[in-house]
């Protein structure tokens, strides 16, 4: 308290109010809670466009509906058993103090917040170094601060289930794409290319499997429901079973086909990648020898036997251990005539990251590949930001404009 | 505030410099207005800092790095370079590489690796140990070997370079060729854009090689690569077709002539029929006009003629069938003749049949690494 004059006869003090003792007085005058209060806003601090005043609105006659029904409004004479509660925290939430409270915590979590976000920018992305390195099986590597890894393997379709280093975990986010082609049979390549002729299956990329294959061997592909020769990509252990001395894929359920769609790992392990062919292990053929096409696929595992000029009399007697023993130490023939090279690049979002990571990852793909590119909930978050910023701006013109008519009304004369 | 009427007044100012802070506390809806604008500015510097950074990238170390649905892997630094990774398989006409370019832009293009156009030649070489005529290439082409076919190279998409050179094309945006089109539709693109034969080709066709520099592109669209070599449209099989015939005149074959054979390219394509004998054996059988069946009839064992047949590098006895043709006079039915091969029946009119516009490319072998610096047109 100041003592600001005096002449003898008043004396005048200035006295500060603190800003507790207010905080609590306040208070104090607080009166019961009328219709109109509970559900309106204040006009002139209201930004809303008139698109969020029509949903608010209709959200007001919902609420209020449901109040009525329920006898929940604090302004009815008959509260009910959900009234009473109501009305305690009406006037716990209009008592300052506690909105108070409530502001210095929200203050202290922005604060905490803005911190956090500050070490997450110097840390995770200012001072990040990308690590850019092979792994032990060439791949190429490079490291995004987001949680991000880029890779880029150099595949040959004649190994199979080649094994590209590359851990996956679950729930991570893998683009697959490649450059480059191959044909599915090099010898028939070669004949063709002698005798000017059309060959049954043409150049095979990433984007294109062949439906010219023969139907017949369909069923004992690695995947039947996936184009001959398409790429397959499988996520699984490194170490896998060895069945018939071969590579074998550790869970036809694992087996996707690559395609230009992302997909979400749905398990952990190391991805591996093949075309979709046969591998002639001894319960292939013995499948395909009782199989209904049985007579084109003995003409076909018998090509390149003394067979091979034979008539289908003549083959059909052949006992099936010859045929078998005419791969059983090559049962990857029919990958080894794969004829080319596709370059792939793979990208990998890490599933388990953080929101900062998260978020700055999603505003990269925005920039670097489009809206496409996002996630279905960024596409709507997007949508729902644009949305209300038109109507934001909308609504401000129409403020404008009501000012404008209010001050003319009040000075016809201007 | 007044004591007694003697003693001095006391007047007592007070300063509610809160009550505005206050009054907002006692609404709950302008608190939680104030938490949320607070939050909204939270947001906002976030996403401000995080478009700043990723609109940089380069002074943060963060790489911009890309990857489209054809394999084309792109970083880019801060002068607006981007450099991007693709590799193309020698054996694919106008490989789309999915890469796209605006006027004006400027690019250098590297390659890498090697291919060979003649898979079975390699092949029947490496067999008998023997040096084919020309060897694995890398992209600036081949040279001409003792093989070389001097028919086939008058009609590659480019005559002034070297057969196996890579080119590069850009394809409009809205004139890209894609399989799942109609077949009309491919047609029409193919006659349009894969021979070279278009006087527009000129501004469209770039010549790489091994190392081209500071490419400027004249129009805008995506970049499609192929080895030079000969495509084999309608328009090519043509002018082949009208070459050899040109070859066979004074042969045996008159200029008159020339008409009627000239309908042979254009015959339907021969249907299957089981030879009259009723033997198992398959006959192709070609139904021709009277005036070209006549011609075929009477040039059937021209000697002259019979060193056509392997003329040029075109293959006479690979079509319609290795053994033999039949051929049907389709305005006297009963008139037919049945030889083994004729001269002027040769693998040009399979290609033309079968559309196998790009049978001379799939005899390559090899696949080439590129790598395509693009400076994008500061001019706009």
């Amino acid at each position: 308290m100041a003592r600001l004059a005096s002449d003898g006869y008043t004396k005048v003090l200035l006295r500060d109010r603190k800003f507790i003792p207010a905080l609590i007085k306040a208070g104090k005058t607080q009166s019961k809670p009328d219709a109109a209060s509970v559900t309106s806003f204040h006009n002139a601090t209201d930004v809303r466009g008139p698109l969020l005043k029509s949903i608010c609105r209709v959200v007001r006659y919902i609420v209020r509906g449901i109040a009525k029904i329920f006898h929940l409004h604090p302004a009815s004479d008959k509260h009910g058993f959900l009234g009473k509660p109501y009305l305690f925290l009406y006037r716990l939430f209009h008592y300052p103090a506690t909105n108070f409270t409530i502001l210095m915590l929200a203050l202290a979590g922005f604060l905490g917040l803005i911190i956090s976000i500050g070490l997450f920018f110097i840390n995770d992305v200012i001072l990040f170094h990308p690590p850019v390195y092979s792994n032990k099986q060439g791949t190429f590597v490079i490291e995004q601060p987001f949680n991000r890894t880029y890779y880029m393997y150099l595949f040959n379709p004649a190994e199979r289930w080649s094994n590209t280093g590359i851990q996956i975990n679950k729930g991570d986010n893998v683009k697959i794409t490649a450059s480059g082609g191959y044909f599915a049979n090099i010898h028939e390549q070669t004949q063709c290319a002698r005798n000017n002729t059309l060959p049954r299956t043409g150049l095979i990329s990433f984007r294109k499997g062949d439906r010219g294959t023969v139907m017949e061997t369909e069923p004992f592909l690695e995947n039947p429901d996936a184009p001959f020769g398409a790429i397959l990509y499988e996520i699984g252990p490194e170490v896998v079973q060895r069945e018939d001395s071969v590579p074998a894929r550790a869970d036809a359920k694992a087996i996707g086909q690559v395609s230009t769609d992302e997909f979400t790992a749905t398990r952990g392990g190391i991805l591996r990648l093949s075309v979709n062919d046969i591998t002639l292990t001894y319960n292939t053929i013995r499948d395909m020898l009782e199989s209904p096409g049985a007579t084109r696929l003995r003409d076909m595992l018998l090509a390149k036997s003394i067979y091979a000029d034979s008539s289908d009399v003549v083959k059909s007697s052949v006992p099936p251990e010859y045929i078998h023993a005419l791969y059983s130490d090559y049962p990857t023939a029919w990958y080894d005539d794969n004829n080319g090279e596709l370059l792939f690049s793979i990208r990998v979002d890490r599933a388990h990251k953080g929101i900062y990571q998260s978020i700055f990852g999603q505003i990269d793909l925005l920039f670097s590949d489009g809206i496409m590119a996002v996630s279905t909930f960024t596409k709507v978050l997007l949508s729902l930001m644009i949305i209300m910023a038109l109507d934001f701006f909308v609504g401000w013109i129409i403020r404008l404009r009501k000012i404008d008519d209010t001050e003319m009304d009040a000075d016809p004369a201007a | 505030m007044e004591n007694n009427h003697d003693k001095e007044r006391t007047v007592v100012v007070e300063i509610d410099s809160h009550a505005q802070f206050i009054r907002i506390l006692s609404d709950p809806k302008m608190t939680w207005r104030a938490i949320f604008f607070l939050s909204f500015m939270l947001a906002a510097i976030f996403l401000l800092i995080s478009i700043v950074i990723l609109s940089l990238k380069e002074p943060f170390n963060i790489q911009n790095f890309t990857m489209n649905d054809y394999g084309a892997v792109t970083t880019s630094t801060q002068d607006d370079t981007e450099t991007t990774y693709w590799l193309f398989n020698s054996a694919e006409l106008w490989a789309n590489s999915g890469i796209s370019v605006e006027k004006g832009d400027r690019l250098t293009i590297r390659t890498s690796g090697r291919n060979h156009g003649a898979i079975h030649h390699l092949s029947e070489a490496s067999l008998e140990n023997r040096r084919y005529g020309y060897q694995w290439s890398d992209g600036n082409g081949r040279e001409q070997g003792p093989e070389w076919n001097d028919e086939r190279m008058y009609f590659p998409i480019s005559r002034t370079n070297a057969e196996g050179m890579i080119l590069m094309q850009v394809f409009p945006p809205d004139e890209i060729y894609d399989p799942t089109q109609s077949p009309e539709r491919q047609k029409q693109l193919r006659e349009k854009y894969f021979d070279g034969s278009n006087p527009a080709s000129d501004e469209r066709i770039y010549a790489i090689g091994k190392e081209r520099t500071e490419i400027l592109i004249h129009q805008p669209g995506i970049l499609h690569f192929s080895i030079n070599d000969v495509v084999l449209t309608d328009a090519n099989i043509e002018r082949l077709y009208k070459r050899h015939i040109k070859t066979m005149i004074g042969e045996g074959l008159n200029a008159s002539d020339t008409t009627a054979a000239w309908k042979i390219l254009n015959i339907p394509k021969p249907a299957t029929i089981v030879s009259s004998t009723g033997s198992d054996t398959i006959n192709n059988a070609c139904k021709v006009d009277d005036d070209a069946f006549r011609l075929l009839k009477t040039t059937a064992h021209i000697e002259g003629l019979r060193k056509f047949m392997t003329s040029g590098g075109l293959k006479i006895d690979a079509y319609p069938d290795p053994e033999y043709v039949t051929f049907i006079n389709r305005d006297h039915p009963t008139d037919t003749i049945h030889v083994k091969a004729h001269p002027l029946f040769n693998e040009l009119l399979y290609y033309r049949h079968h559309q196998y516009y790009d049978a001379w490319f799939v005899d390559n072998i090899g696949s080439m690494l590129l790598v395509i610096e693009r400076k994008k047109n500061d001019n706009k």
